[in-house]
């Protein structure tokens, strides 16, 4: 356990977690240090996306006669072949490219979420404008904003201006920029993605080694804004907390989620078969998009449920561990904000669809029907992947006091080796 | 940057785990409770159950027609937008609306002889099974008058006059049944009321076509006859109100057959004060306004003022179709059909016949006299005056080739818009077969929008 204990001359390291010792004697135990990390980060989602593409199947043909029946099946499939020639490609460019291109990214998804707003360029789906079109296809900007903020946060908060670890250092430009990205998304309708996106500019604050009081101030600003925003909508108050009574009014403000409970109801345990769901028949609104795992829910029972929390869970831990491993602070940042932004997004989802949280309309991870939605998760495991392939195996990095484990980037060059060479038990 | 990291990792497993509780708590405590929920689908799961009969069209085209999935049957509407909104739809969520609706007993297989055999089916264990339905409407017709209407408001309608039987019944905007579910929310907001039956339930002021009455008034009470001679100056003072002509046009003398031809409302309106309020109001409602259309698919009441209420300024601008005269296009195409029927209006019907689930018949339509507004002298009169506006009047744009059209143009003064563009008449003048009524908001000039509509939908009726 070298690696563990190897922290800095003078730092107390605390105790390993429980889990975490687990994990690591079994990854260590084995010869190939690693390939369950690998695993992990790789075969959730695409048992994920295997499973999305069974549902689009079992819904297409409730949905739609004729040919059209495999026309969600088919729409999505193509999607993720698409999504995988983009996790493959993403996962062979070096992280470190992204220093340089993230602020590219950055500013072309910020035009974008300019551009929704143009009359006849921007579309409006279920009271959200949300859509540019392209001809046939519609591309959402706020959903690849998520990546862009990532990449832009992990650059910008482990470049050389930050490591004056002031306030401003923080918020300018990062912060900024990524609530300005957030209040965009705000501006279509979309709270949804918008407080993912502020979480993920949160998260990756709180990563980068913000001060507590100064992080804890954001975030203060972040709910204020939240709760503005939510007074201020009627229809958001009654989303917001209409869930907390949800047989209040059935049939009206809380339908859906009624419905949804039913599914998950009906399913009970072991649920009523594949392709047996009678709340997928024109009477769950959204079955294929946000409400799916209701479906799931009511074909597959609290087994299927439970299983796909499971393969969420497995990968966060895998980012969890990836990013303890990754000794270079941009790649930690960018395995975190991956994770962070499936595993969110995935809590978000389920949450809201079993009433545990509001309904806000975000697709579930790599299972819902959307191109653009399945692009950008399997963007971001991409992303995760080629974090993964120059991360060396077996390594844990070293505990660093905060303020000082992200620092400049000259720093971290000096440190990584020797600090490397302690790691691990090379 | 560990120690961060991992405080996040703990935050999404403590979340991870309230998940599972609160499934758990769902699909297992709170399930069996959620299974009998009155919102659930046991209701609707019978409802999905029952086959519902197929609606046919007149020439054999399937309107609405059941997939099977498992053990049940769901709806769909292969004509897509063509036969909204009267077709309506029948939504698990929504409801029904429409011919859905109002024949949802035979559909469903309720009510009358049907009870019968579906206890014979619940007996042999059969699922329940709805009647079909056959309707009047041609999807040829419909499909010509859809094209011809394109994507202006307004409606038309084609019917039989010496049946009742509707033909085409067409309003825009329309929605596509098939996408009602996630539709709905716009569909109810859009400001072009595209749930609306422009053609049954709109109401607009008639203008000139209502003279078709003001003239069947002063005909058959001896007021005028068609060579009546008069004088127009372009405009004439009517107890402080000015008449003027549609394009301030001036005529001078004429007889009352030119006057038709080209809607002169000067004369109309020194006609309809002639004729006086209280004919001008019985004979408005005996060609329907202020009545019910005797037919189950419904619609709006056409007005026309009460006679207390119509002084001489009044009355001279209702004896044209303004100043509080509102009408269905219907309405206009039953006042069109007692023209070409020789003065009486047939109930109409949009079902032909309903047939049980195994070909029985259980009902068939039955032409039935509405109303007798004119006698058929008159109605002979009028329909020479209509030929006229067709030869060589107003409604020159609605004539055929070979075939003698009868019609009336309309052109509706609305306040700060363009006006209502109306044209109803029918075909062959000698021989009608084929009543339509056209109206177009905001369209513009009757002669000129809705007579060229009016035409297509004449020439591809009498083709069929």
């Amino acid at each position: 356990m070298t690696a563990v204990t190897a922290g800095r001359p003078g730092r107390r390291c605390p105790e390993p977690q429980k889990t975490a010792v687990l994990l690591r004697t079994a990854v260590r135990s084995s010869r190939g240090v690693g390939r369950l990390l690998l695993i992990s980060l790789w075969l959730p989602p695409a048992l994920l996306v295997v499973f999305g593409l069974c549902m689009m199947l079992s819904i297409s043909f409730s949905l739609t006669d004729g040919p059209g029946r495999y026309a969600l099946l088919r729409d999505q499939a193509m999607a993720v072949g698409l999504g995988l020639v983009l996790l493959l490609v993403t996962s062979r460019i070096r992280h470190q490219l992204w220093r340089k291109l993230s602020l590219l990214a950055f500013f072309v998804v910020f035009l974008s979420l300019l551009a929704v707003h143009i009359p006849g360029v921007g579309l409006t789906k279920n009271g959200a404008r949300s859509w540019v079109g392209l001809g046939d296809l519609t591309y959402q900007p706020s959903e690849f904003a998520k990546l862009a903020v990532i990449l832009l946060g992990a650059h910008l908060l482990t470049s050389p201006r930050v490591a004056k670890a002031r306030f401003s250092s923080y918020i300018w430009p990062f912060g900024v920029l990524g609530l300005g990205v957030c209040g965009l998304v705000l501006l279509e309708g979309d709270l949804g993605t918008a407080v993912i996106i502020a979480g993920l500019v949160l998260g990756l604050l709180w990563l980068g080694g913000m001060r507590l009081t100064h992080w804890l101030l954001v975030a203060g600003a972040g709910l204020a804004g939240f709760i503005v925003a939510v007074v201020t909508s009627e229809e958001r108050m009654s989303r917001v907390f209409g869930f907390l009574h949800p047989f209040a009014d059935p049939y009206g403000s809380t339908f859906q989620l009624v419905q949804s409970l039913v599914a998950l109801g009906r399913g009970g345990l072991l649920g009523v078969g594949p392709g047996q769901s009678v709340q997928k028949f024109q009477y769950l609104p959204q079955a294929h998009t946000d409400m799916i795992y209701a479906i799931i829910g009511e074909e597959f029972g609290l087994v299927g449920t439970a299983l796909i929390v499971l393969l969420f869970a497995v990968f966060a831990v895998g980012c969890w561990q990836l990013a303890r491993r990754c000794r270079e602070p941009m790649g930690r940042l960018i395995v975190a904000g991956c994770g962070m932004l499936v595993v969110s997004q995935a809590i978000i989802n389920i949450g809201g669809v079993i009433g545990a949280l509001p309904l806000t309309g975000v697709p579930l991870p790599f299972v819902s029907y959307g191109s653009n939605s399945l692009l950008v998760m399997m963007t971001a495991v991409g992303l995760v992947m080629a974090v993964a392939r120059t991360t060396p195996q077996g390594a844990v990095s070293s505990r660093l006091p905060r303020y000082e484990n992200v620092t400049s980037l000259d720093r971290w060059r000096r440190h990584s080796g020797p600090r490397g060479a302690r790691a691990s038990s090379r | 940057m560990d120690r961060p990291v991992r405080r996040l990792f703990w935050l999404f497993a403590l979340l991870f785990v309230a998940l599972i509780g609160q499934l758990t708590y769902v699909q297992v405590w709170a399930a069996p409770s959620l299974k009998v929920h009155p919102a659930n689908t046991r209701a609707i799961e019978d409802e999905m159950r029952v086959e519902r009969g197929v609606i046919l069209s007149a020439d054999g085209e399937q309107l609405a027609a059941n997939r099977k999935q498992g053990p049940y049957f769901l709806r769909s509407y292969p004509q897509g937008d063509l036969t909204s909104p009267w077709l309506g739809y029948n939504s698990l969520r929504y409801g029904r609306a429409g011919v859905e609706r109002v024949y949802n007993e035979e559909l469903s297989g309720q009510g009358g002889l049907l009870d019968v055999v579906g206890l014979w089916d619940r007996i042999t264990g059969q699922p329940r099974r709805g009647a079909d339905l056959k309707l009047t409407v041609d999807m040829r017709l419909q499909r010509t008058a859809v094209q011809a209407l394109g994507a202006r408001k307004g409606a038309v309608v084609a019917l039989d006059p010496r049946t009742g039987a509707v033909l085409a019944l067409v309003s825009y905007p329309r929605y596509d049944p098939n996408r009602l579910e996630e539709l709905w929310p716009e569909l109810n907001q859009d400001p072009g009321t595209p749930l609306l039956n422009r053609g049954t339930q709109g109401l607009y002021p008639p203008g000139s076509v209502f003279k078709i009455i003001t003239a069947a008034a002063a005909l058959e009470t001896g007021v005028v006859r068609p060579d009546s001679a008069f004088e127009d100056t372009g405009s004439e003072r009517f107890g402080g109100y000015e008449v003027h002509n549609y394009g301030d046009k001036v005529y001078g003398e004429h007889d009352f057959t030119r006057a038709f031809a080209s809607s002169i409302n000067t004369t109309f309106a020194k006609v309809g004060v002639q004729t006086g309020a209280d004919t001008l109001v019985r004979y408005a409602e005996a060609f329907g306004f202020g009545k019910d259309v005797p037919w189950r698919l419904g619609g709006a009441v056409s007005r026309f003022p009460s006679a207390s209420v119509l002084e001489t300024a009044g009355l001279a601008q209702v004896s044209f179709g303004q100043a509080g005269v509102l009408s269905s296009p219907l309405l206009m195409a039953l006042a069109a059909a007692a023209v070409a029927n020789g003065g009486r209006i047939m109930e109409p019907y949009l079902v032909q016949e309903v047939r049980d689930y195994y070909g029985n018949l259980v009902m068939q339509a039955k032409p039935e006299v509405w109303l007798t507004p004119i006698t058929p002298r008159t109605a002979a009169t009028l329909a020479q005056l209509m030929v006229e506006v067709v030869k060589r009047g107003t409604g020159t744009g609605a004539a055929l080739a070979g075939v003698q059209v009868a019609g009336k143009t309309g052109t509706a003064e609305v306040a700060g818009a363009a006006p209502h563009a109306w044209f109803a008449g029918f075909a062959p003048a000698s021989d009608p077969q084929v009543v339509v009524a056209v109206v177009v908001e905001n369209g513009g000039s009757g002669g000129s929008v809705a007579a060229p509509i009016a035409r297509q939908v004449l020439a591809a009726a009498l083709r069929r």
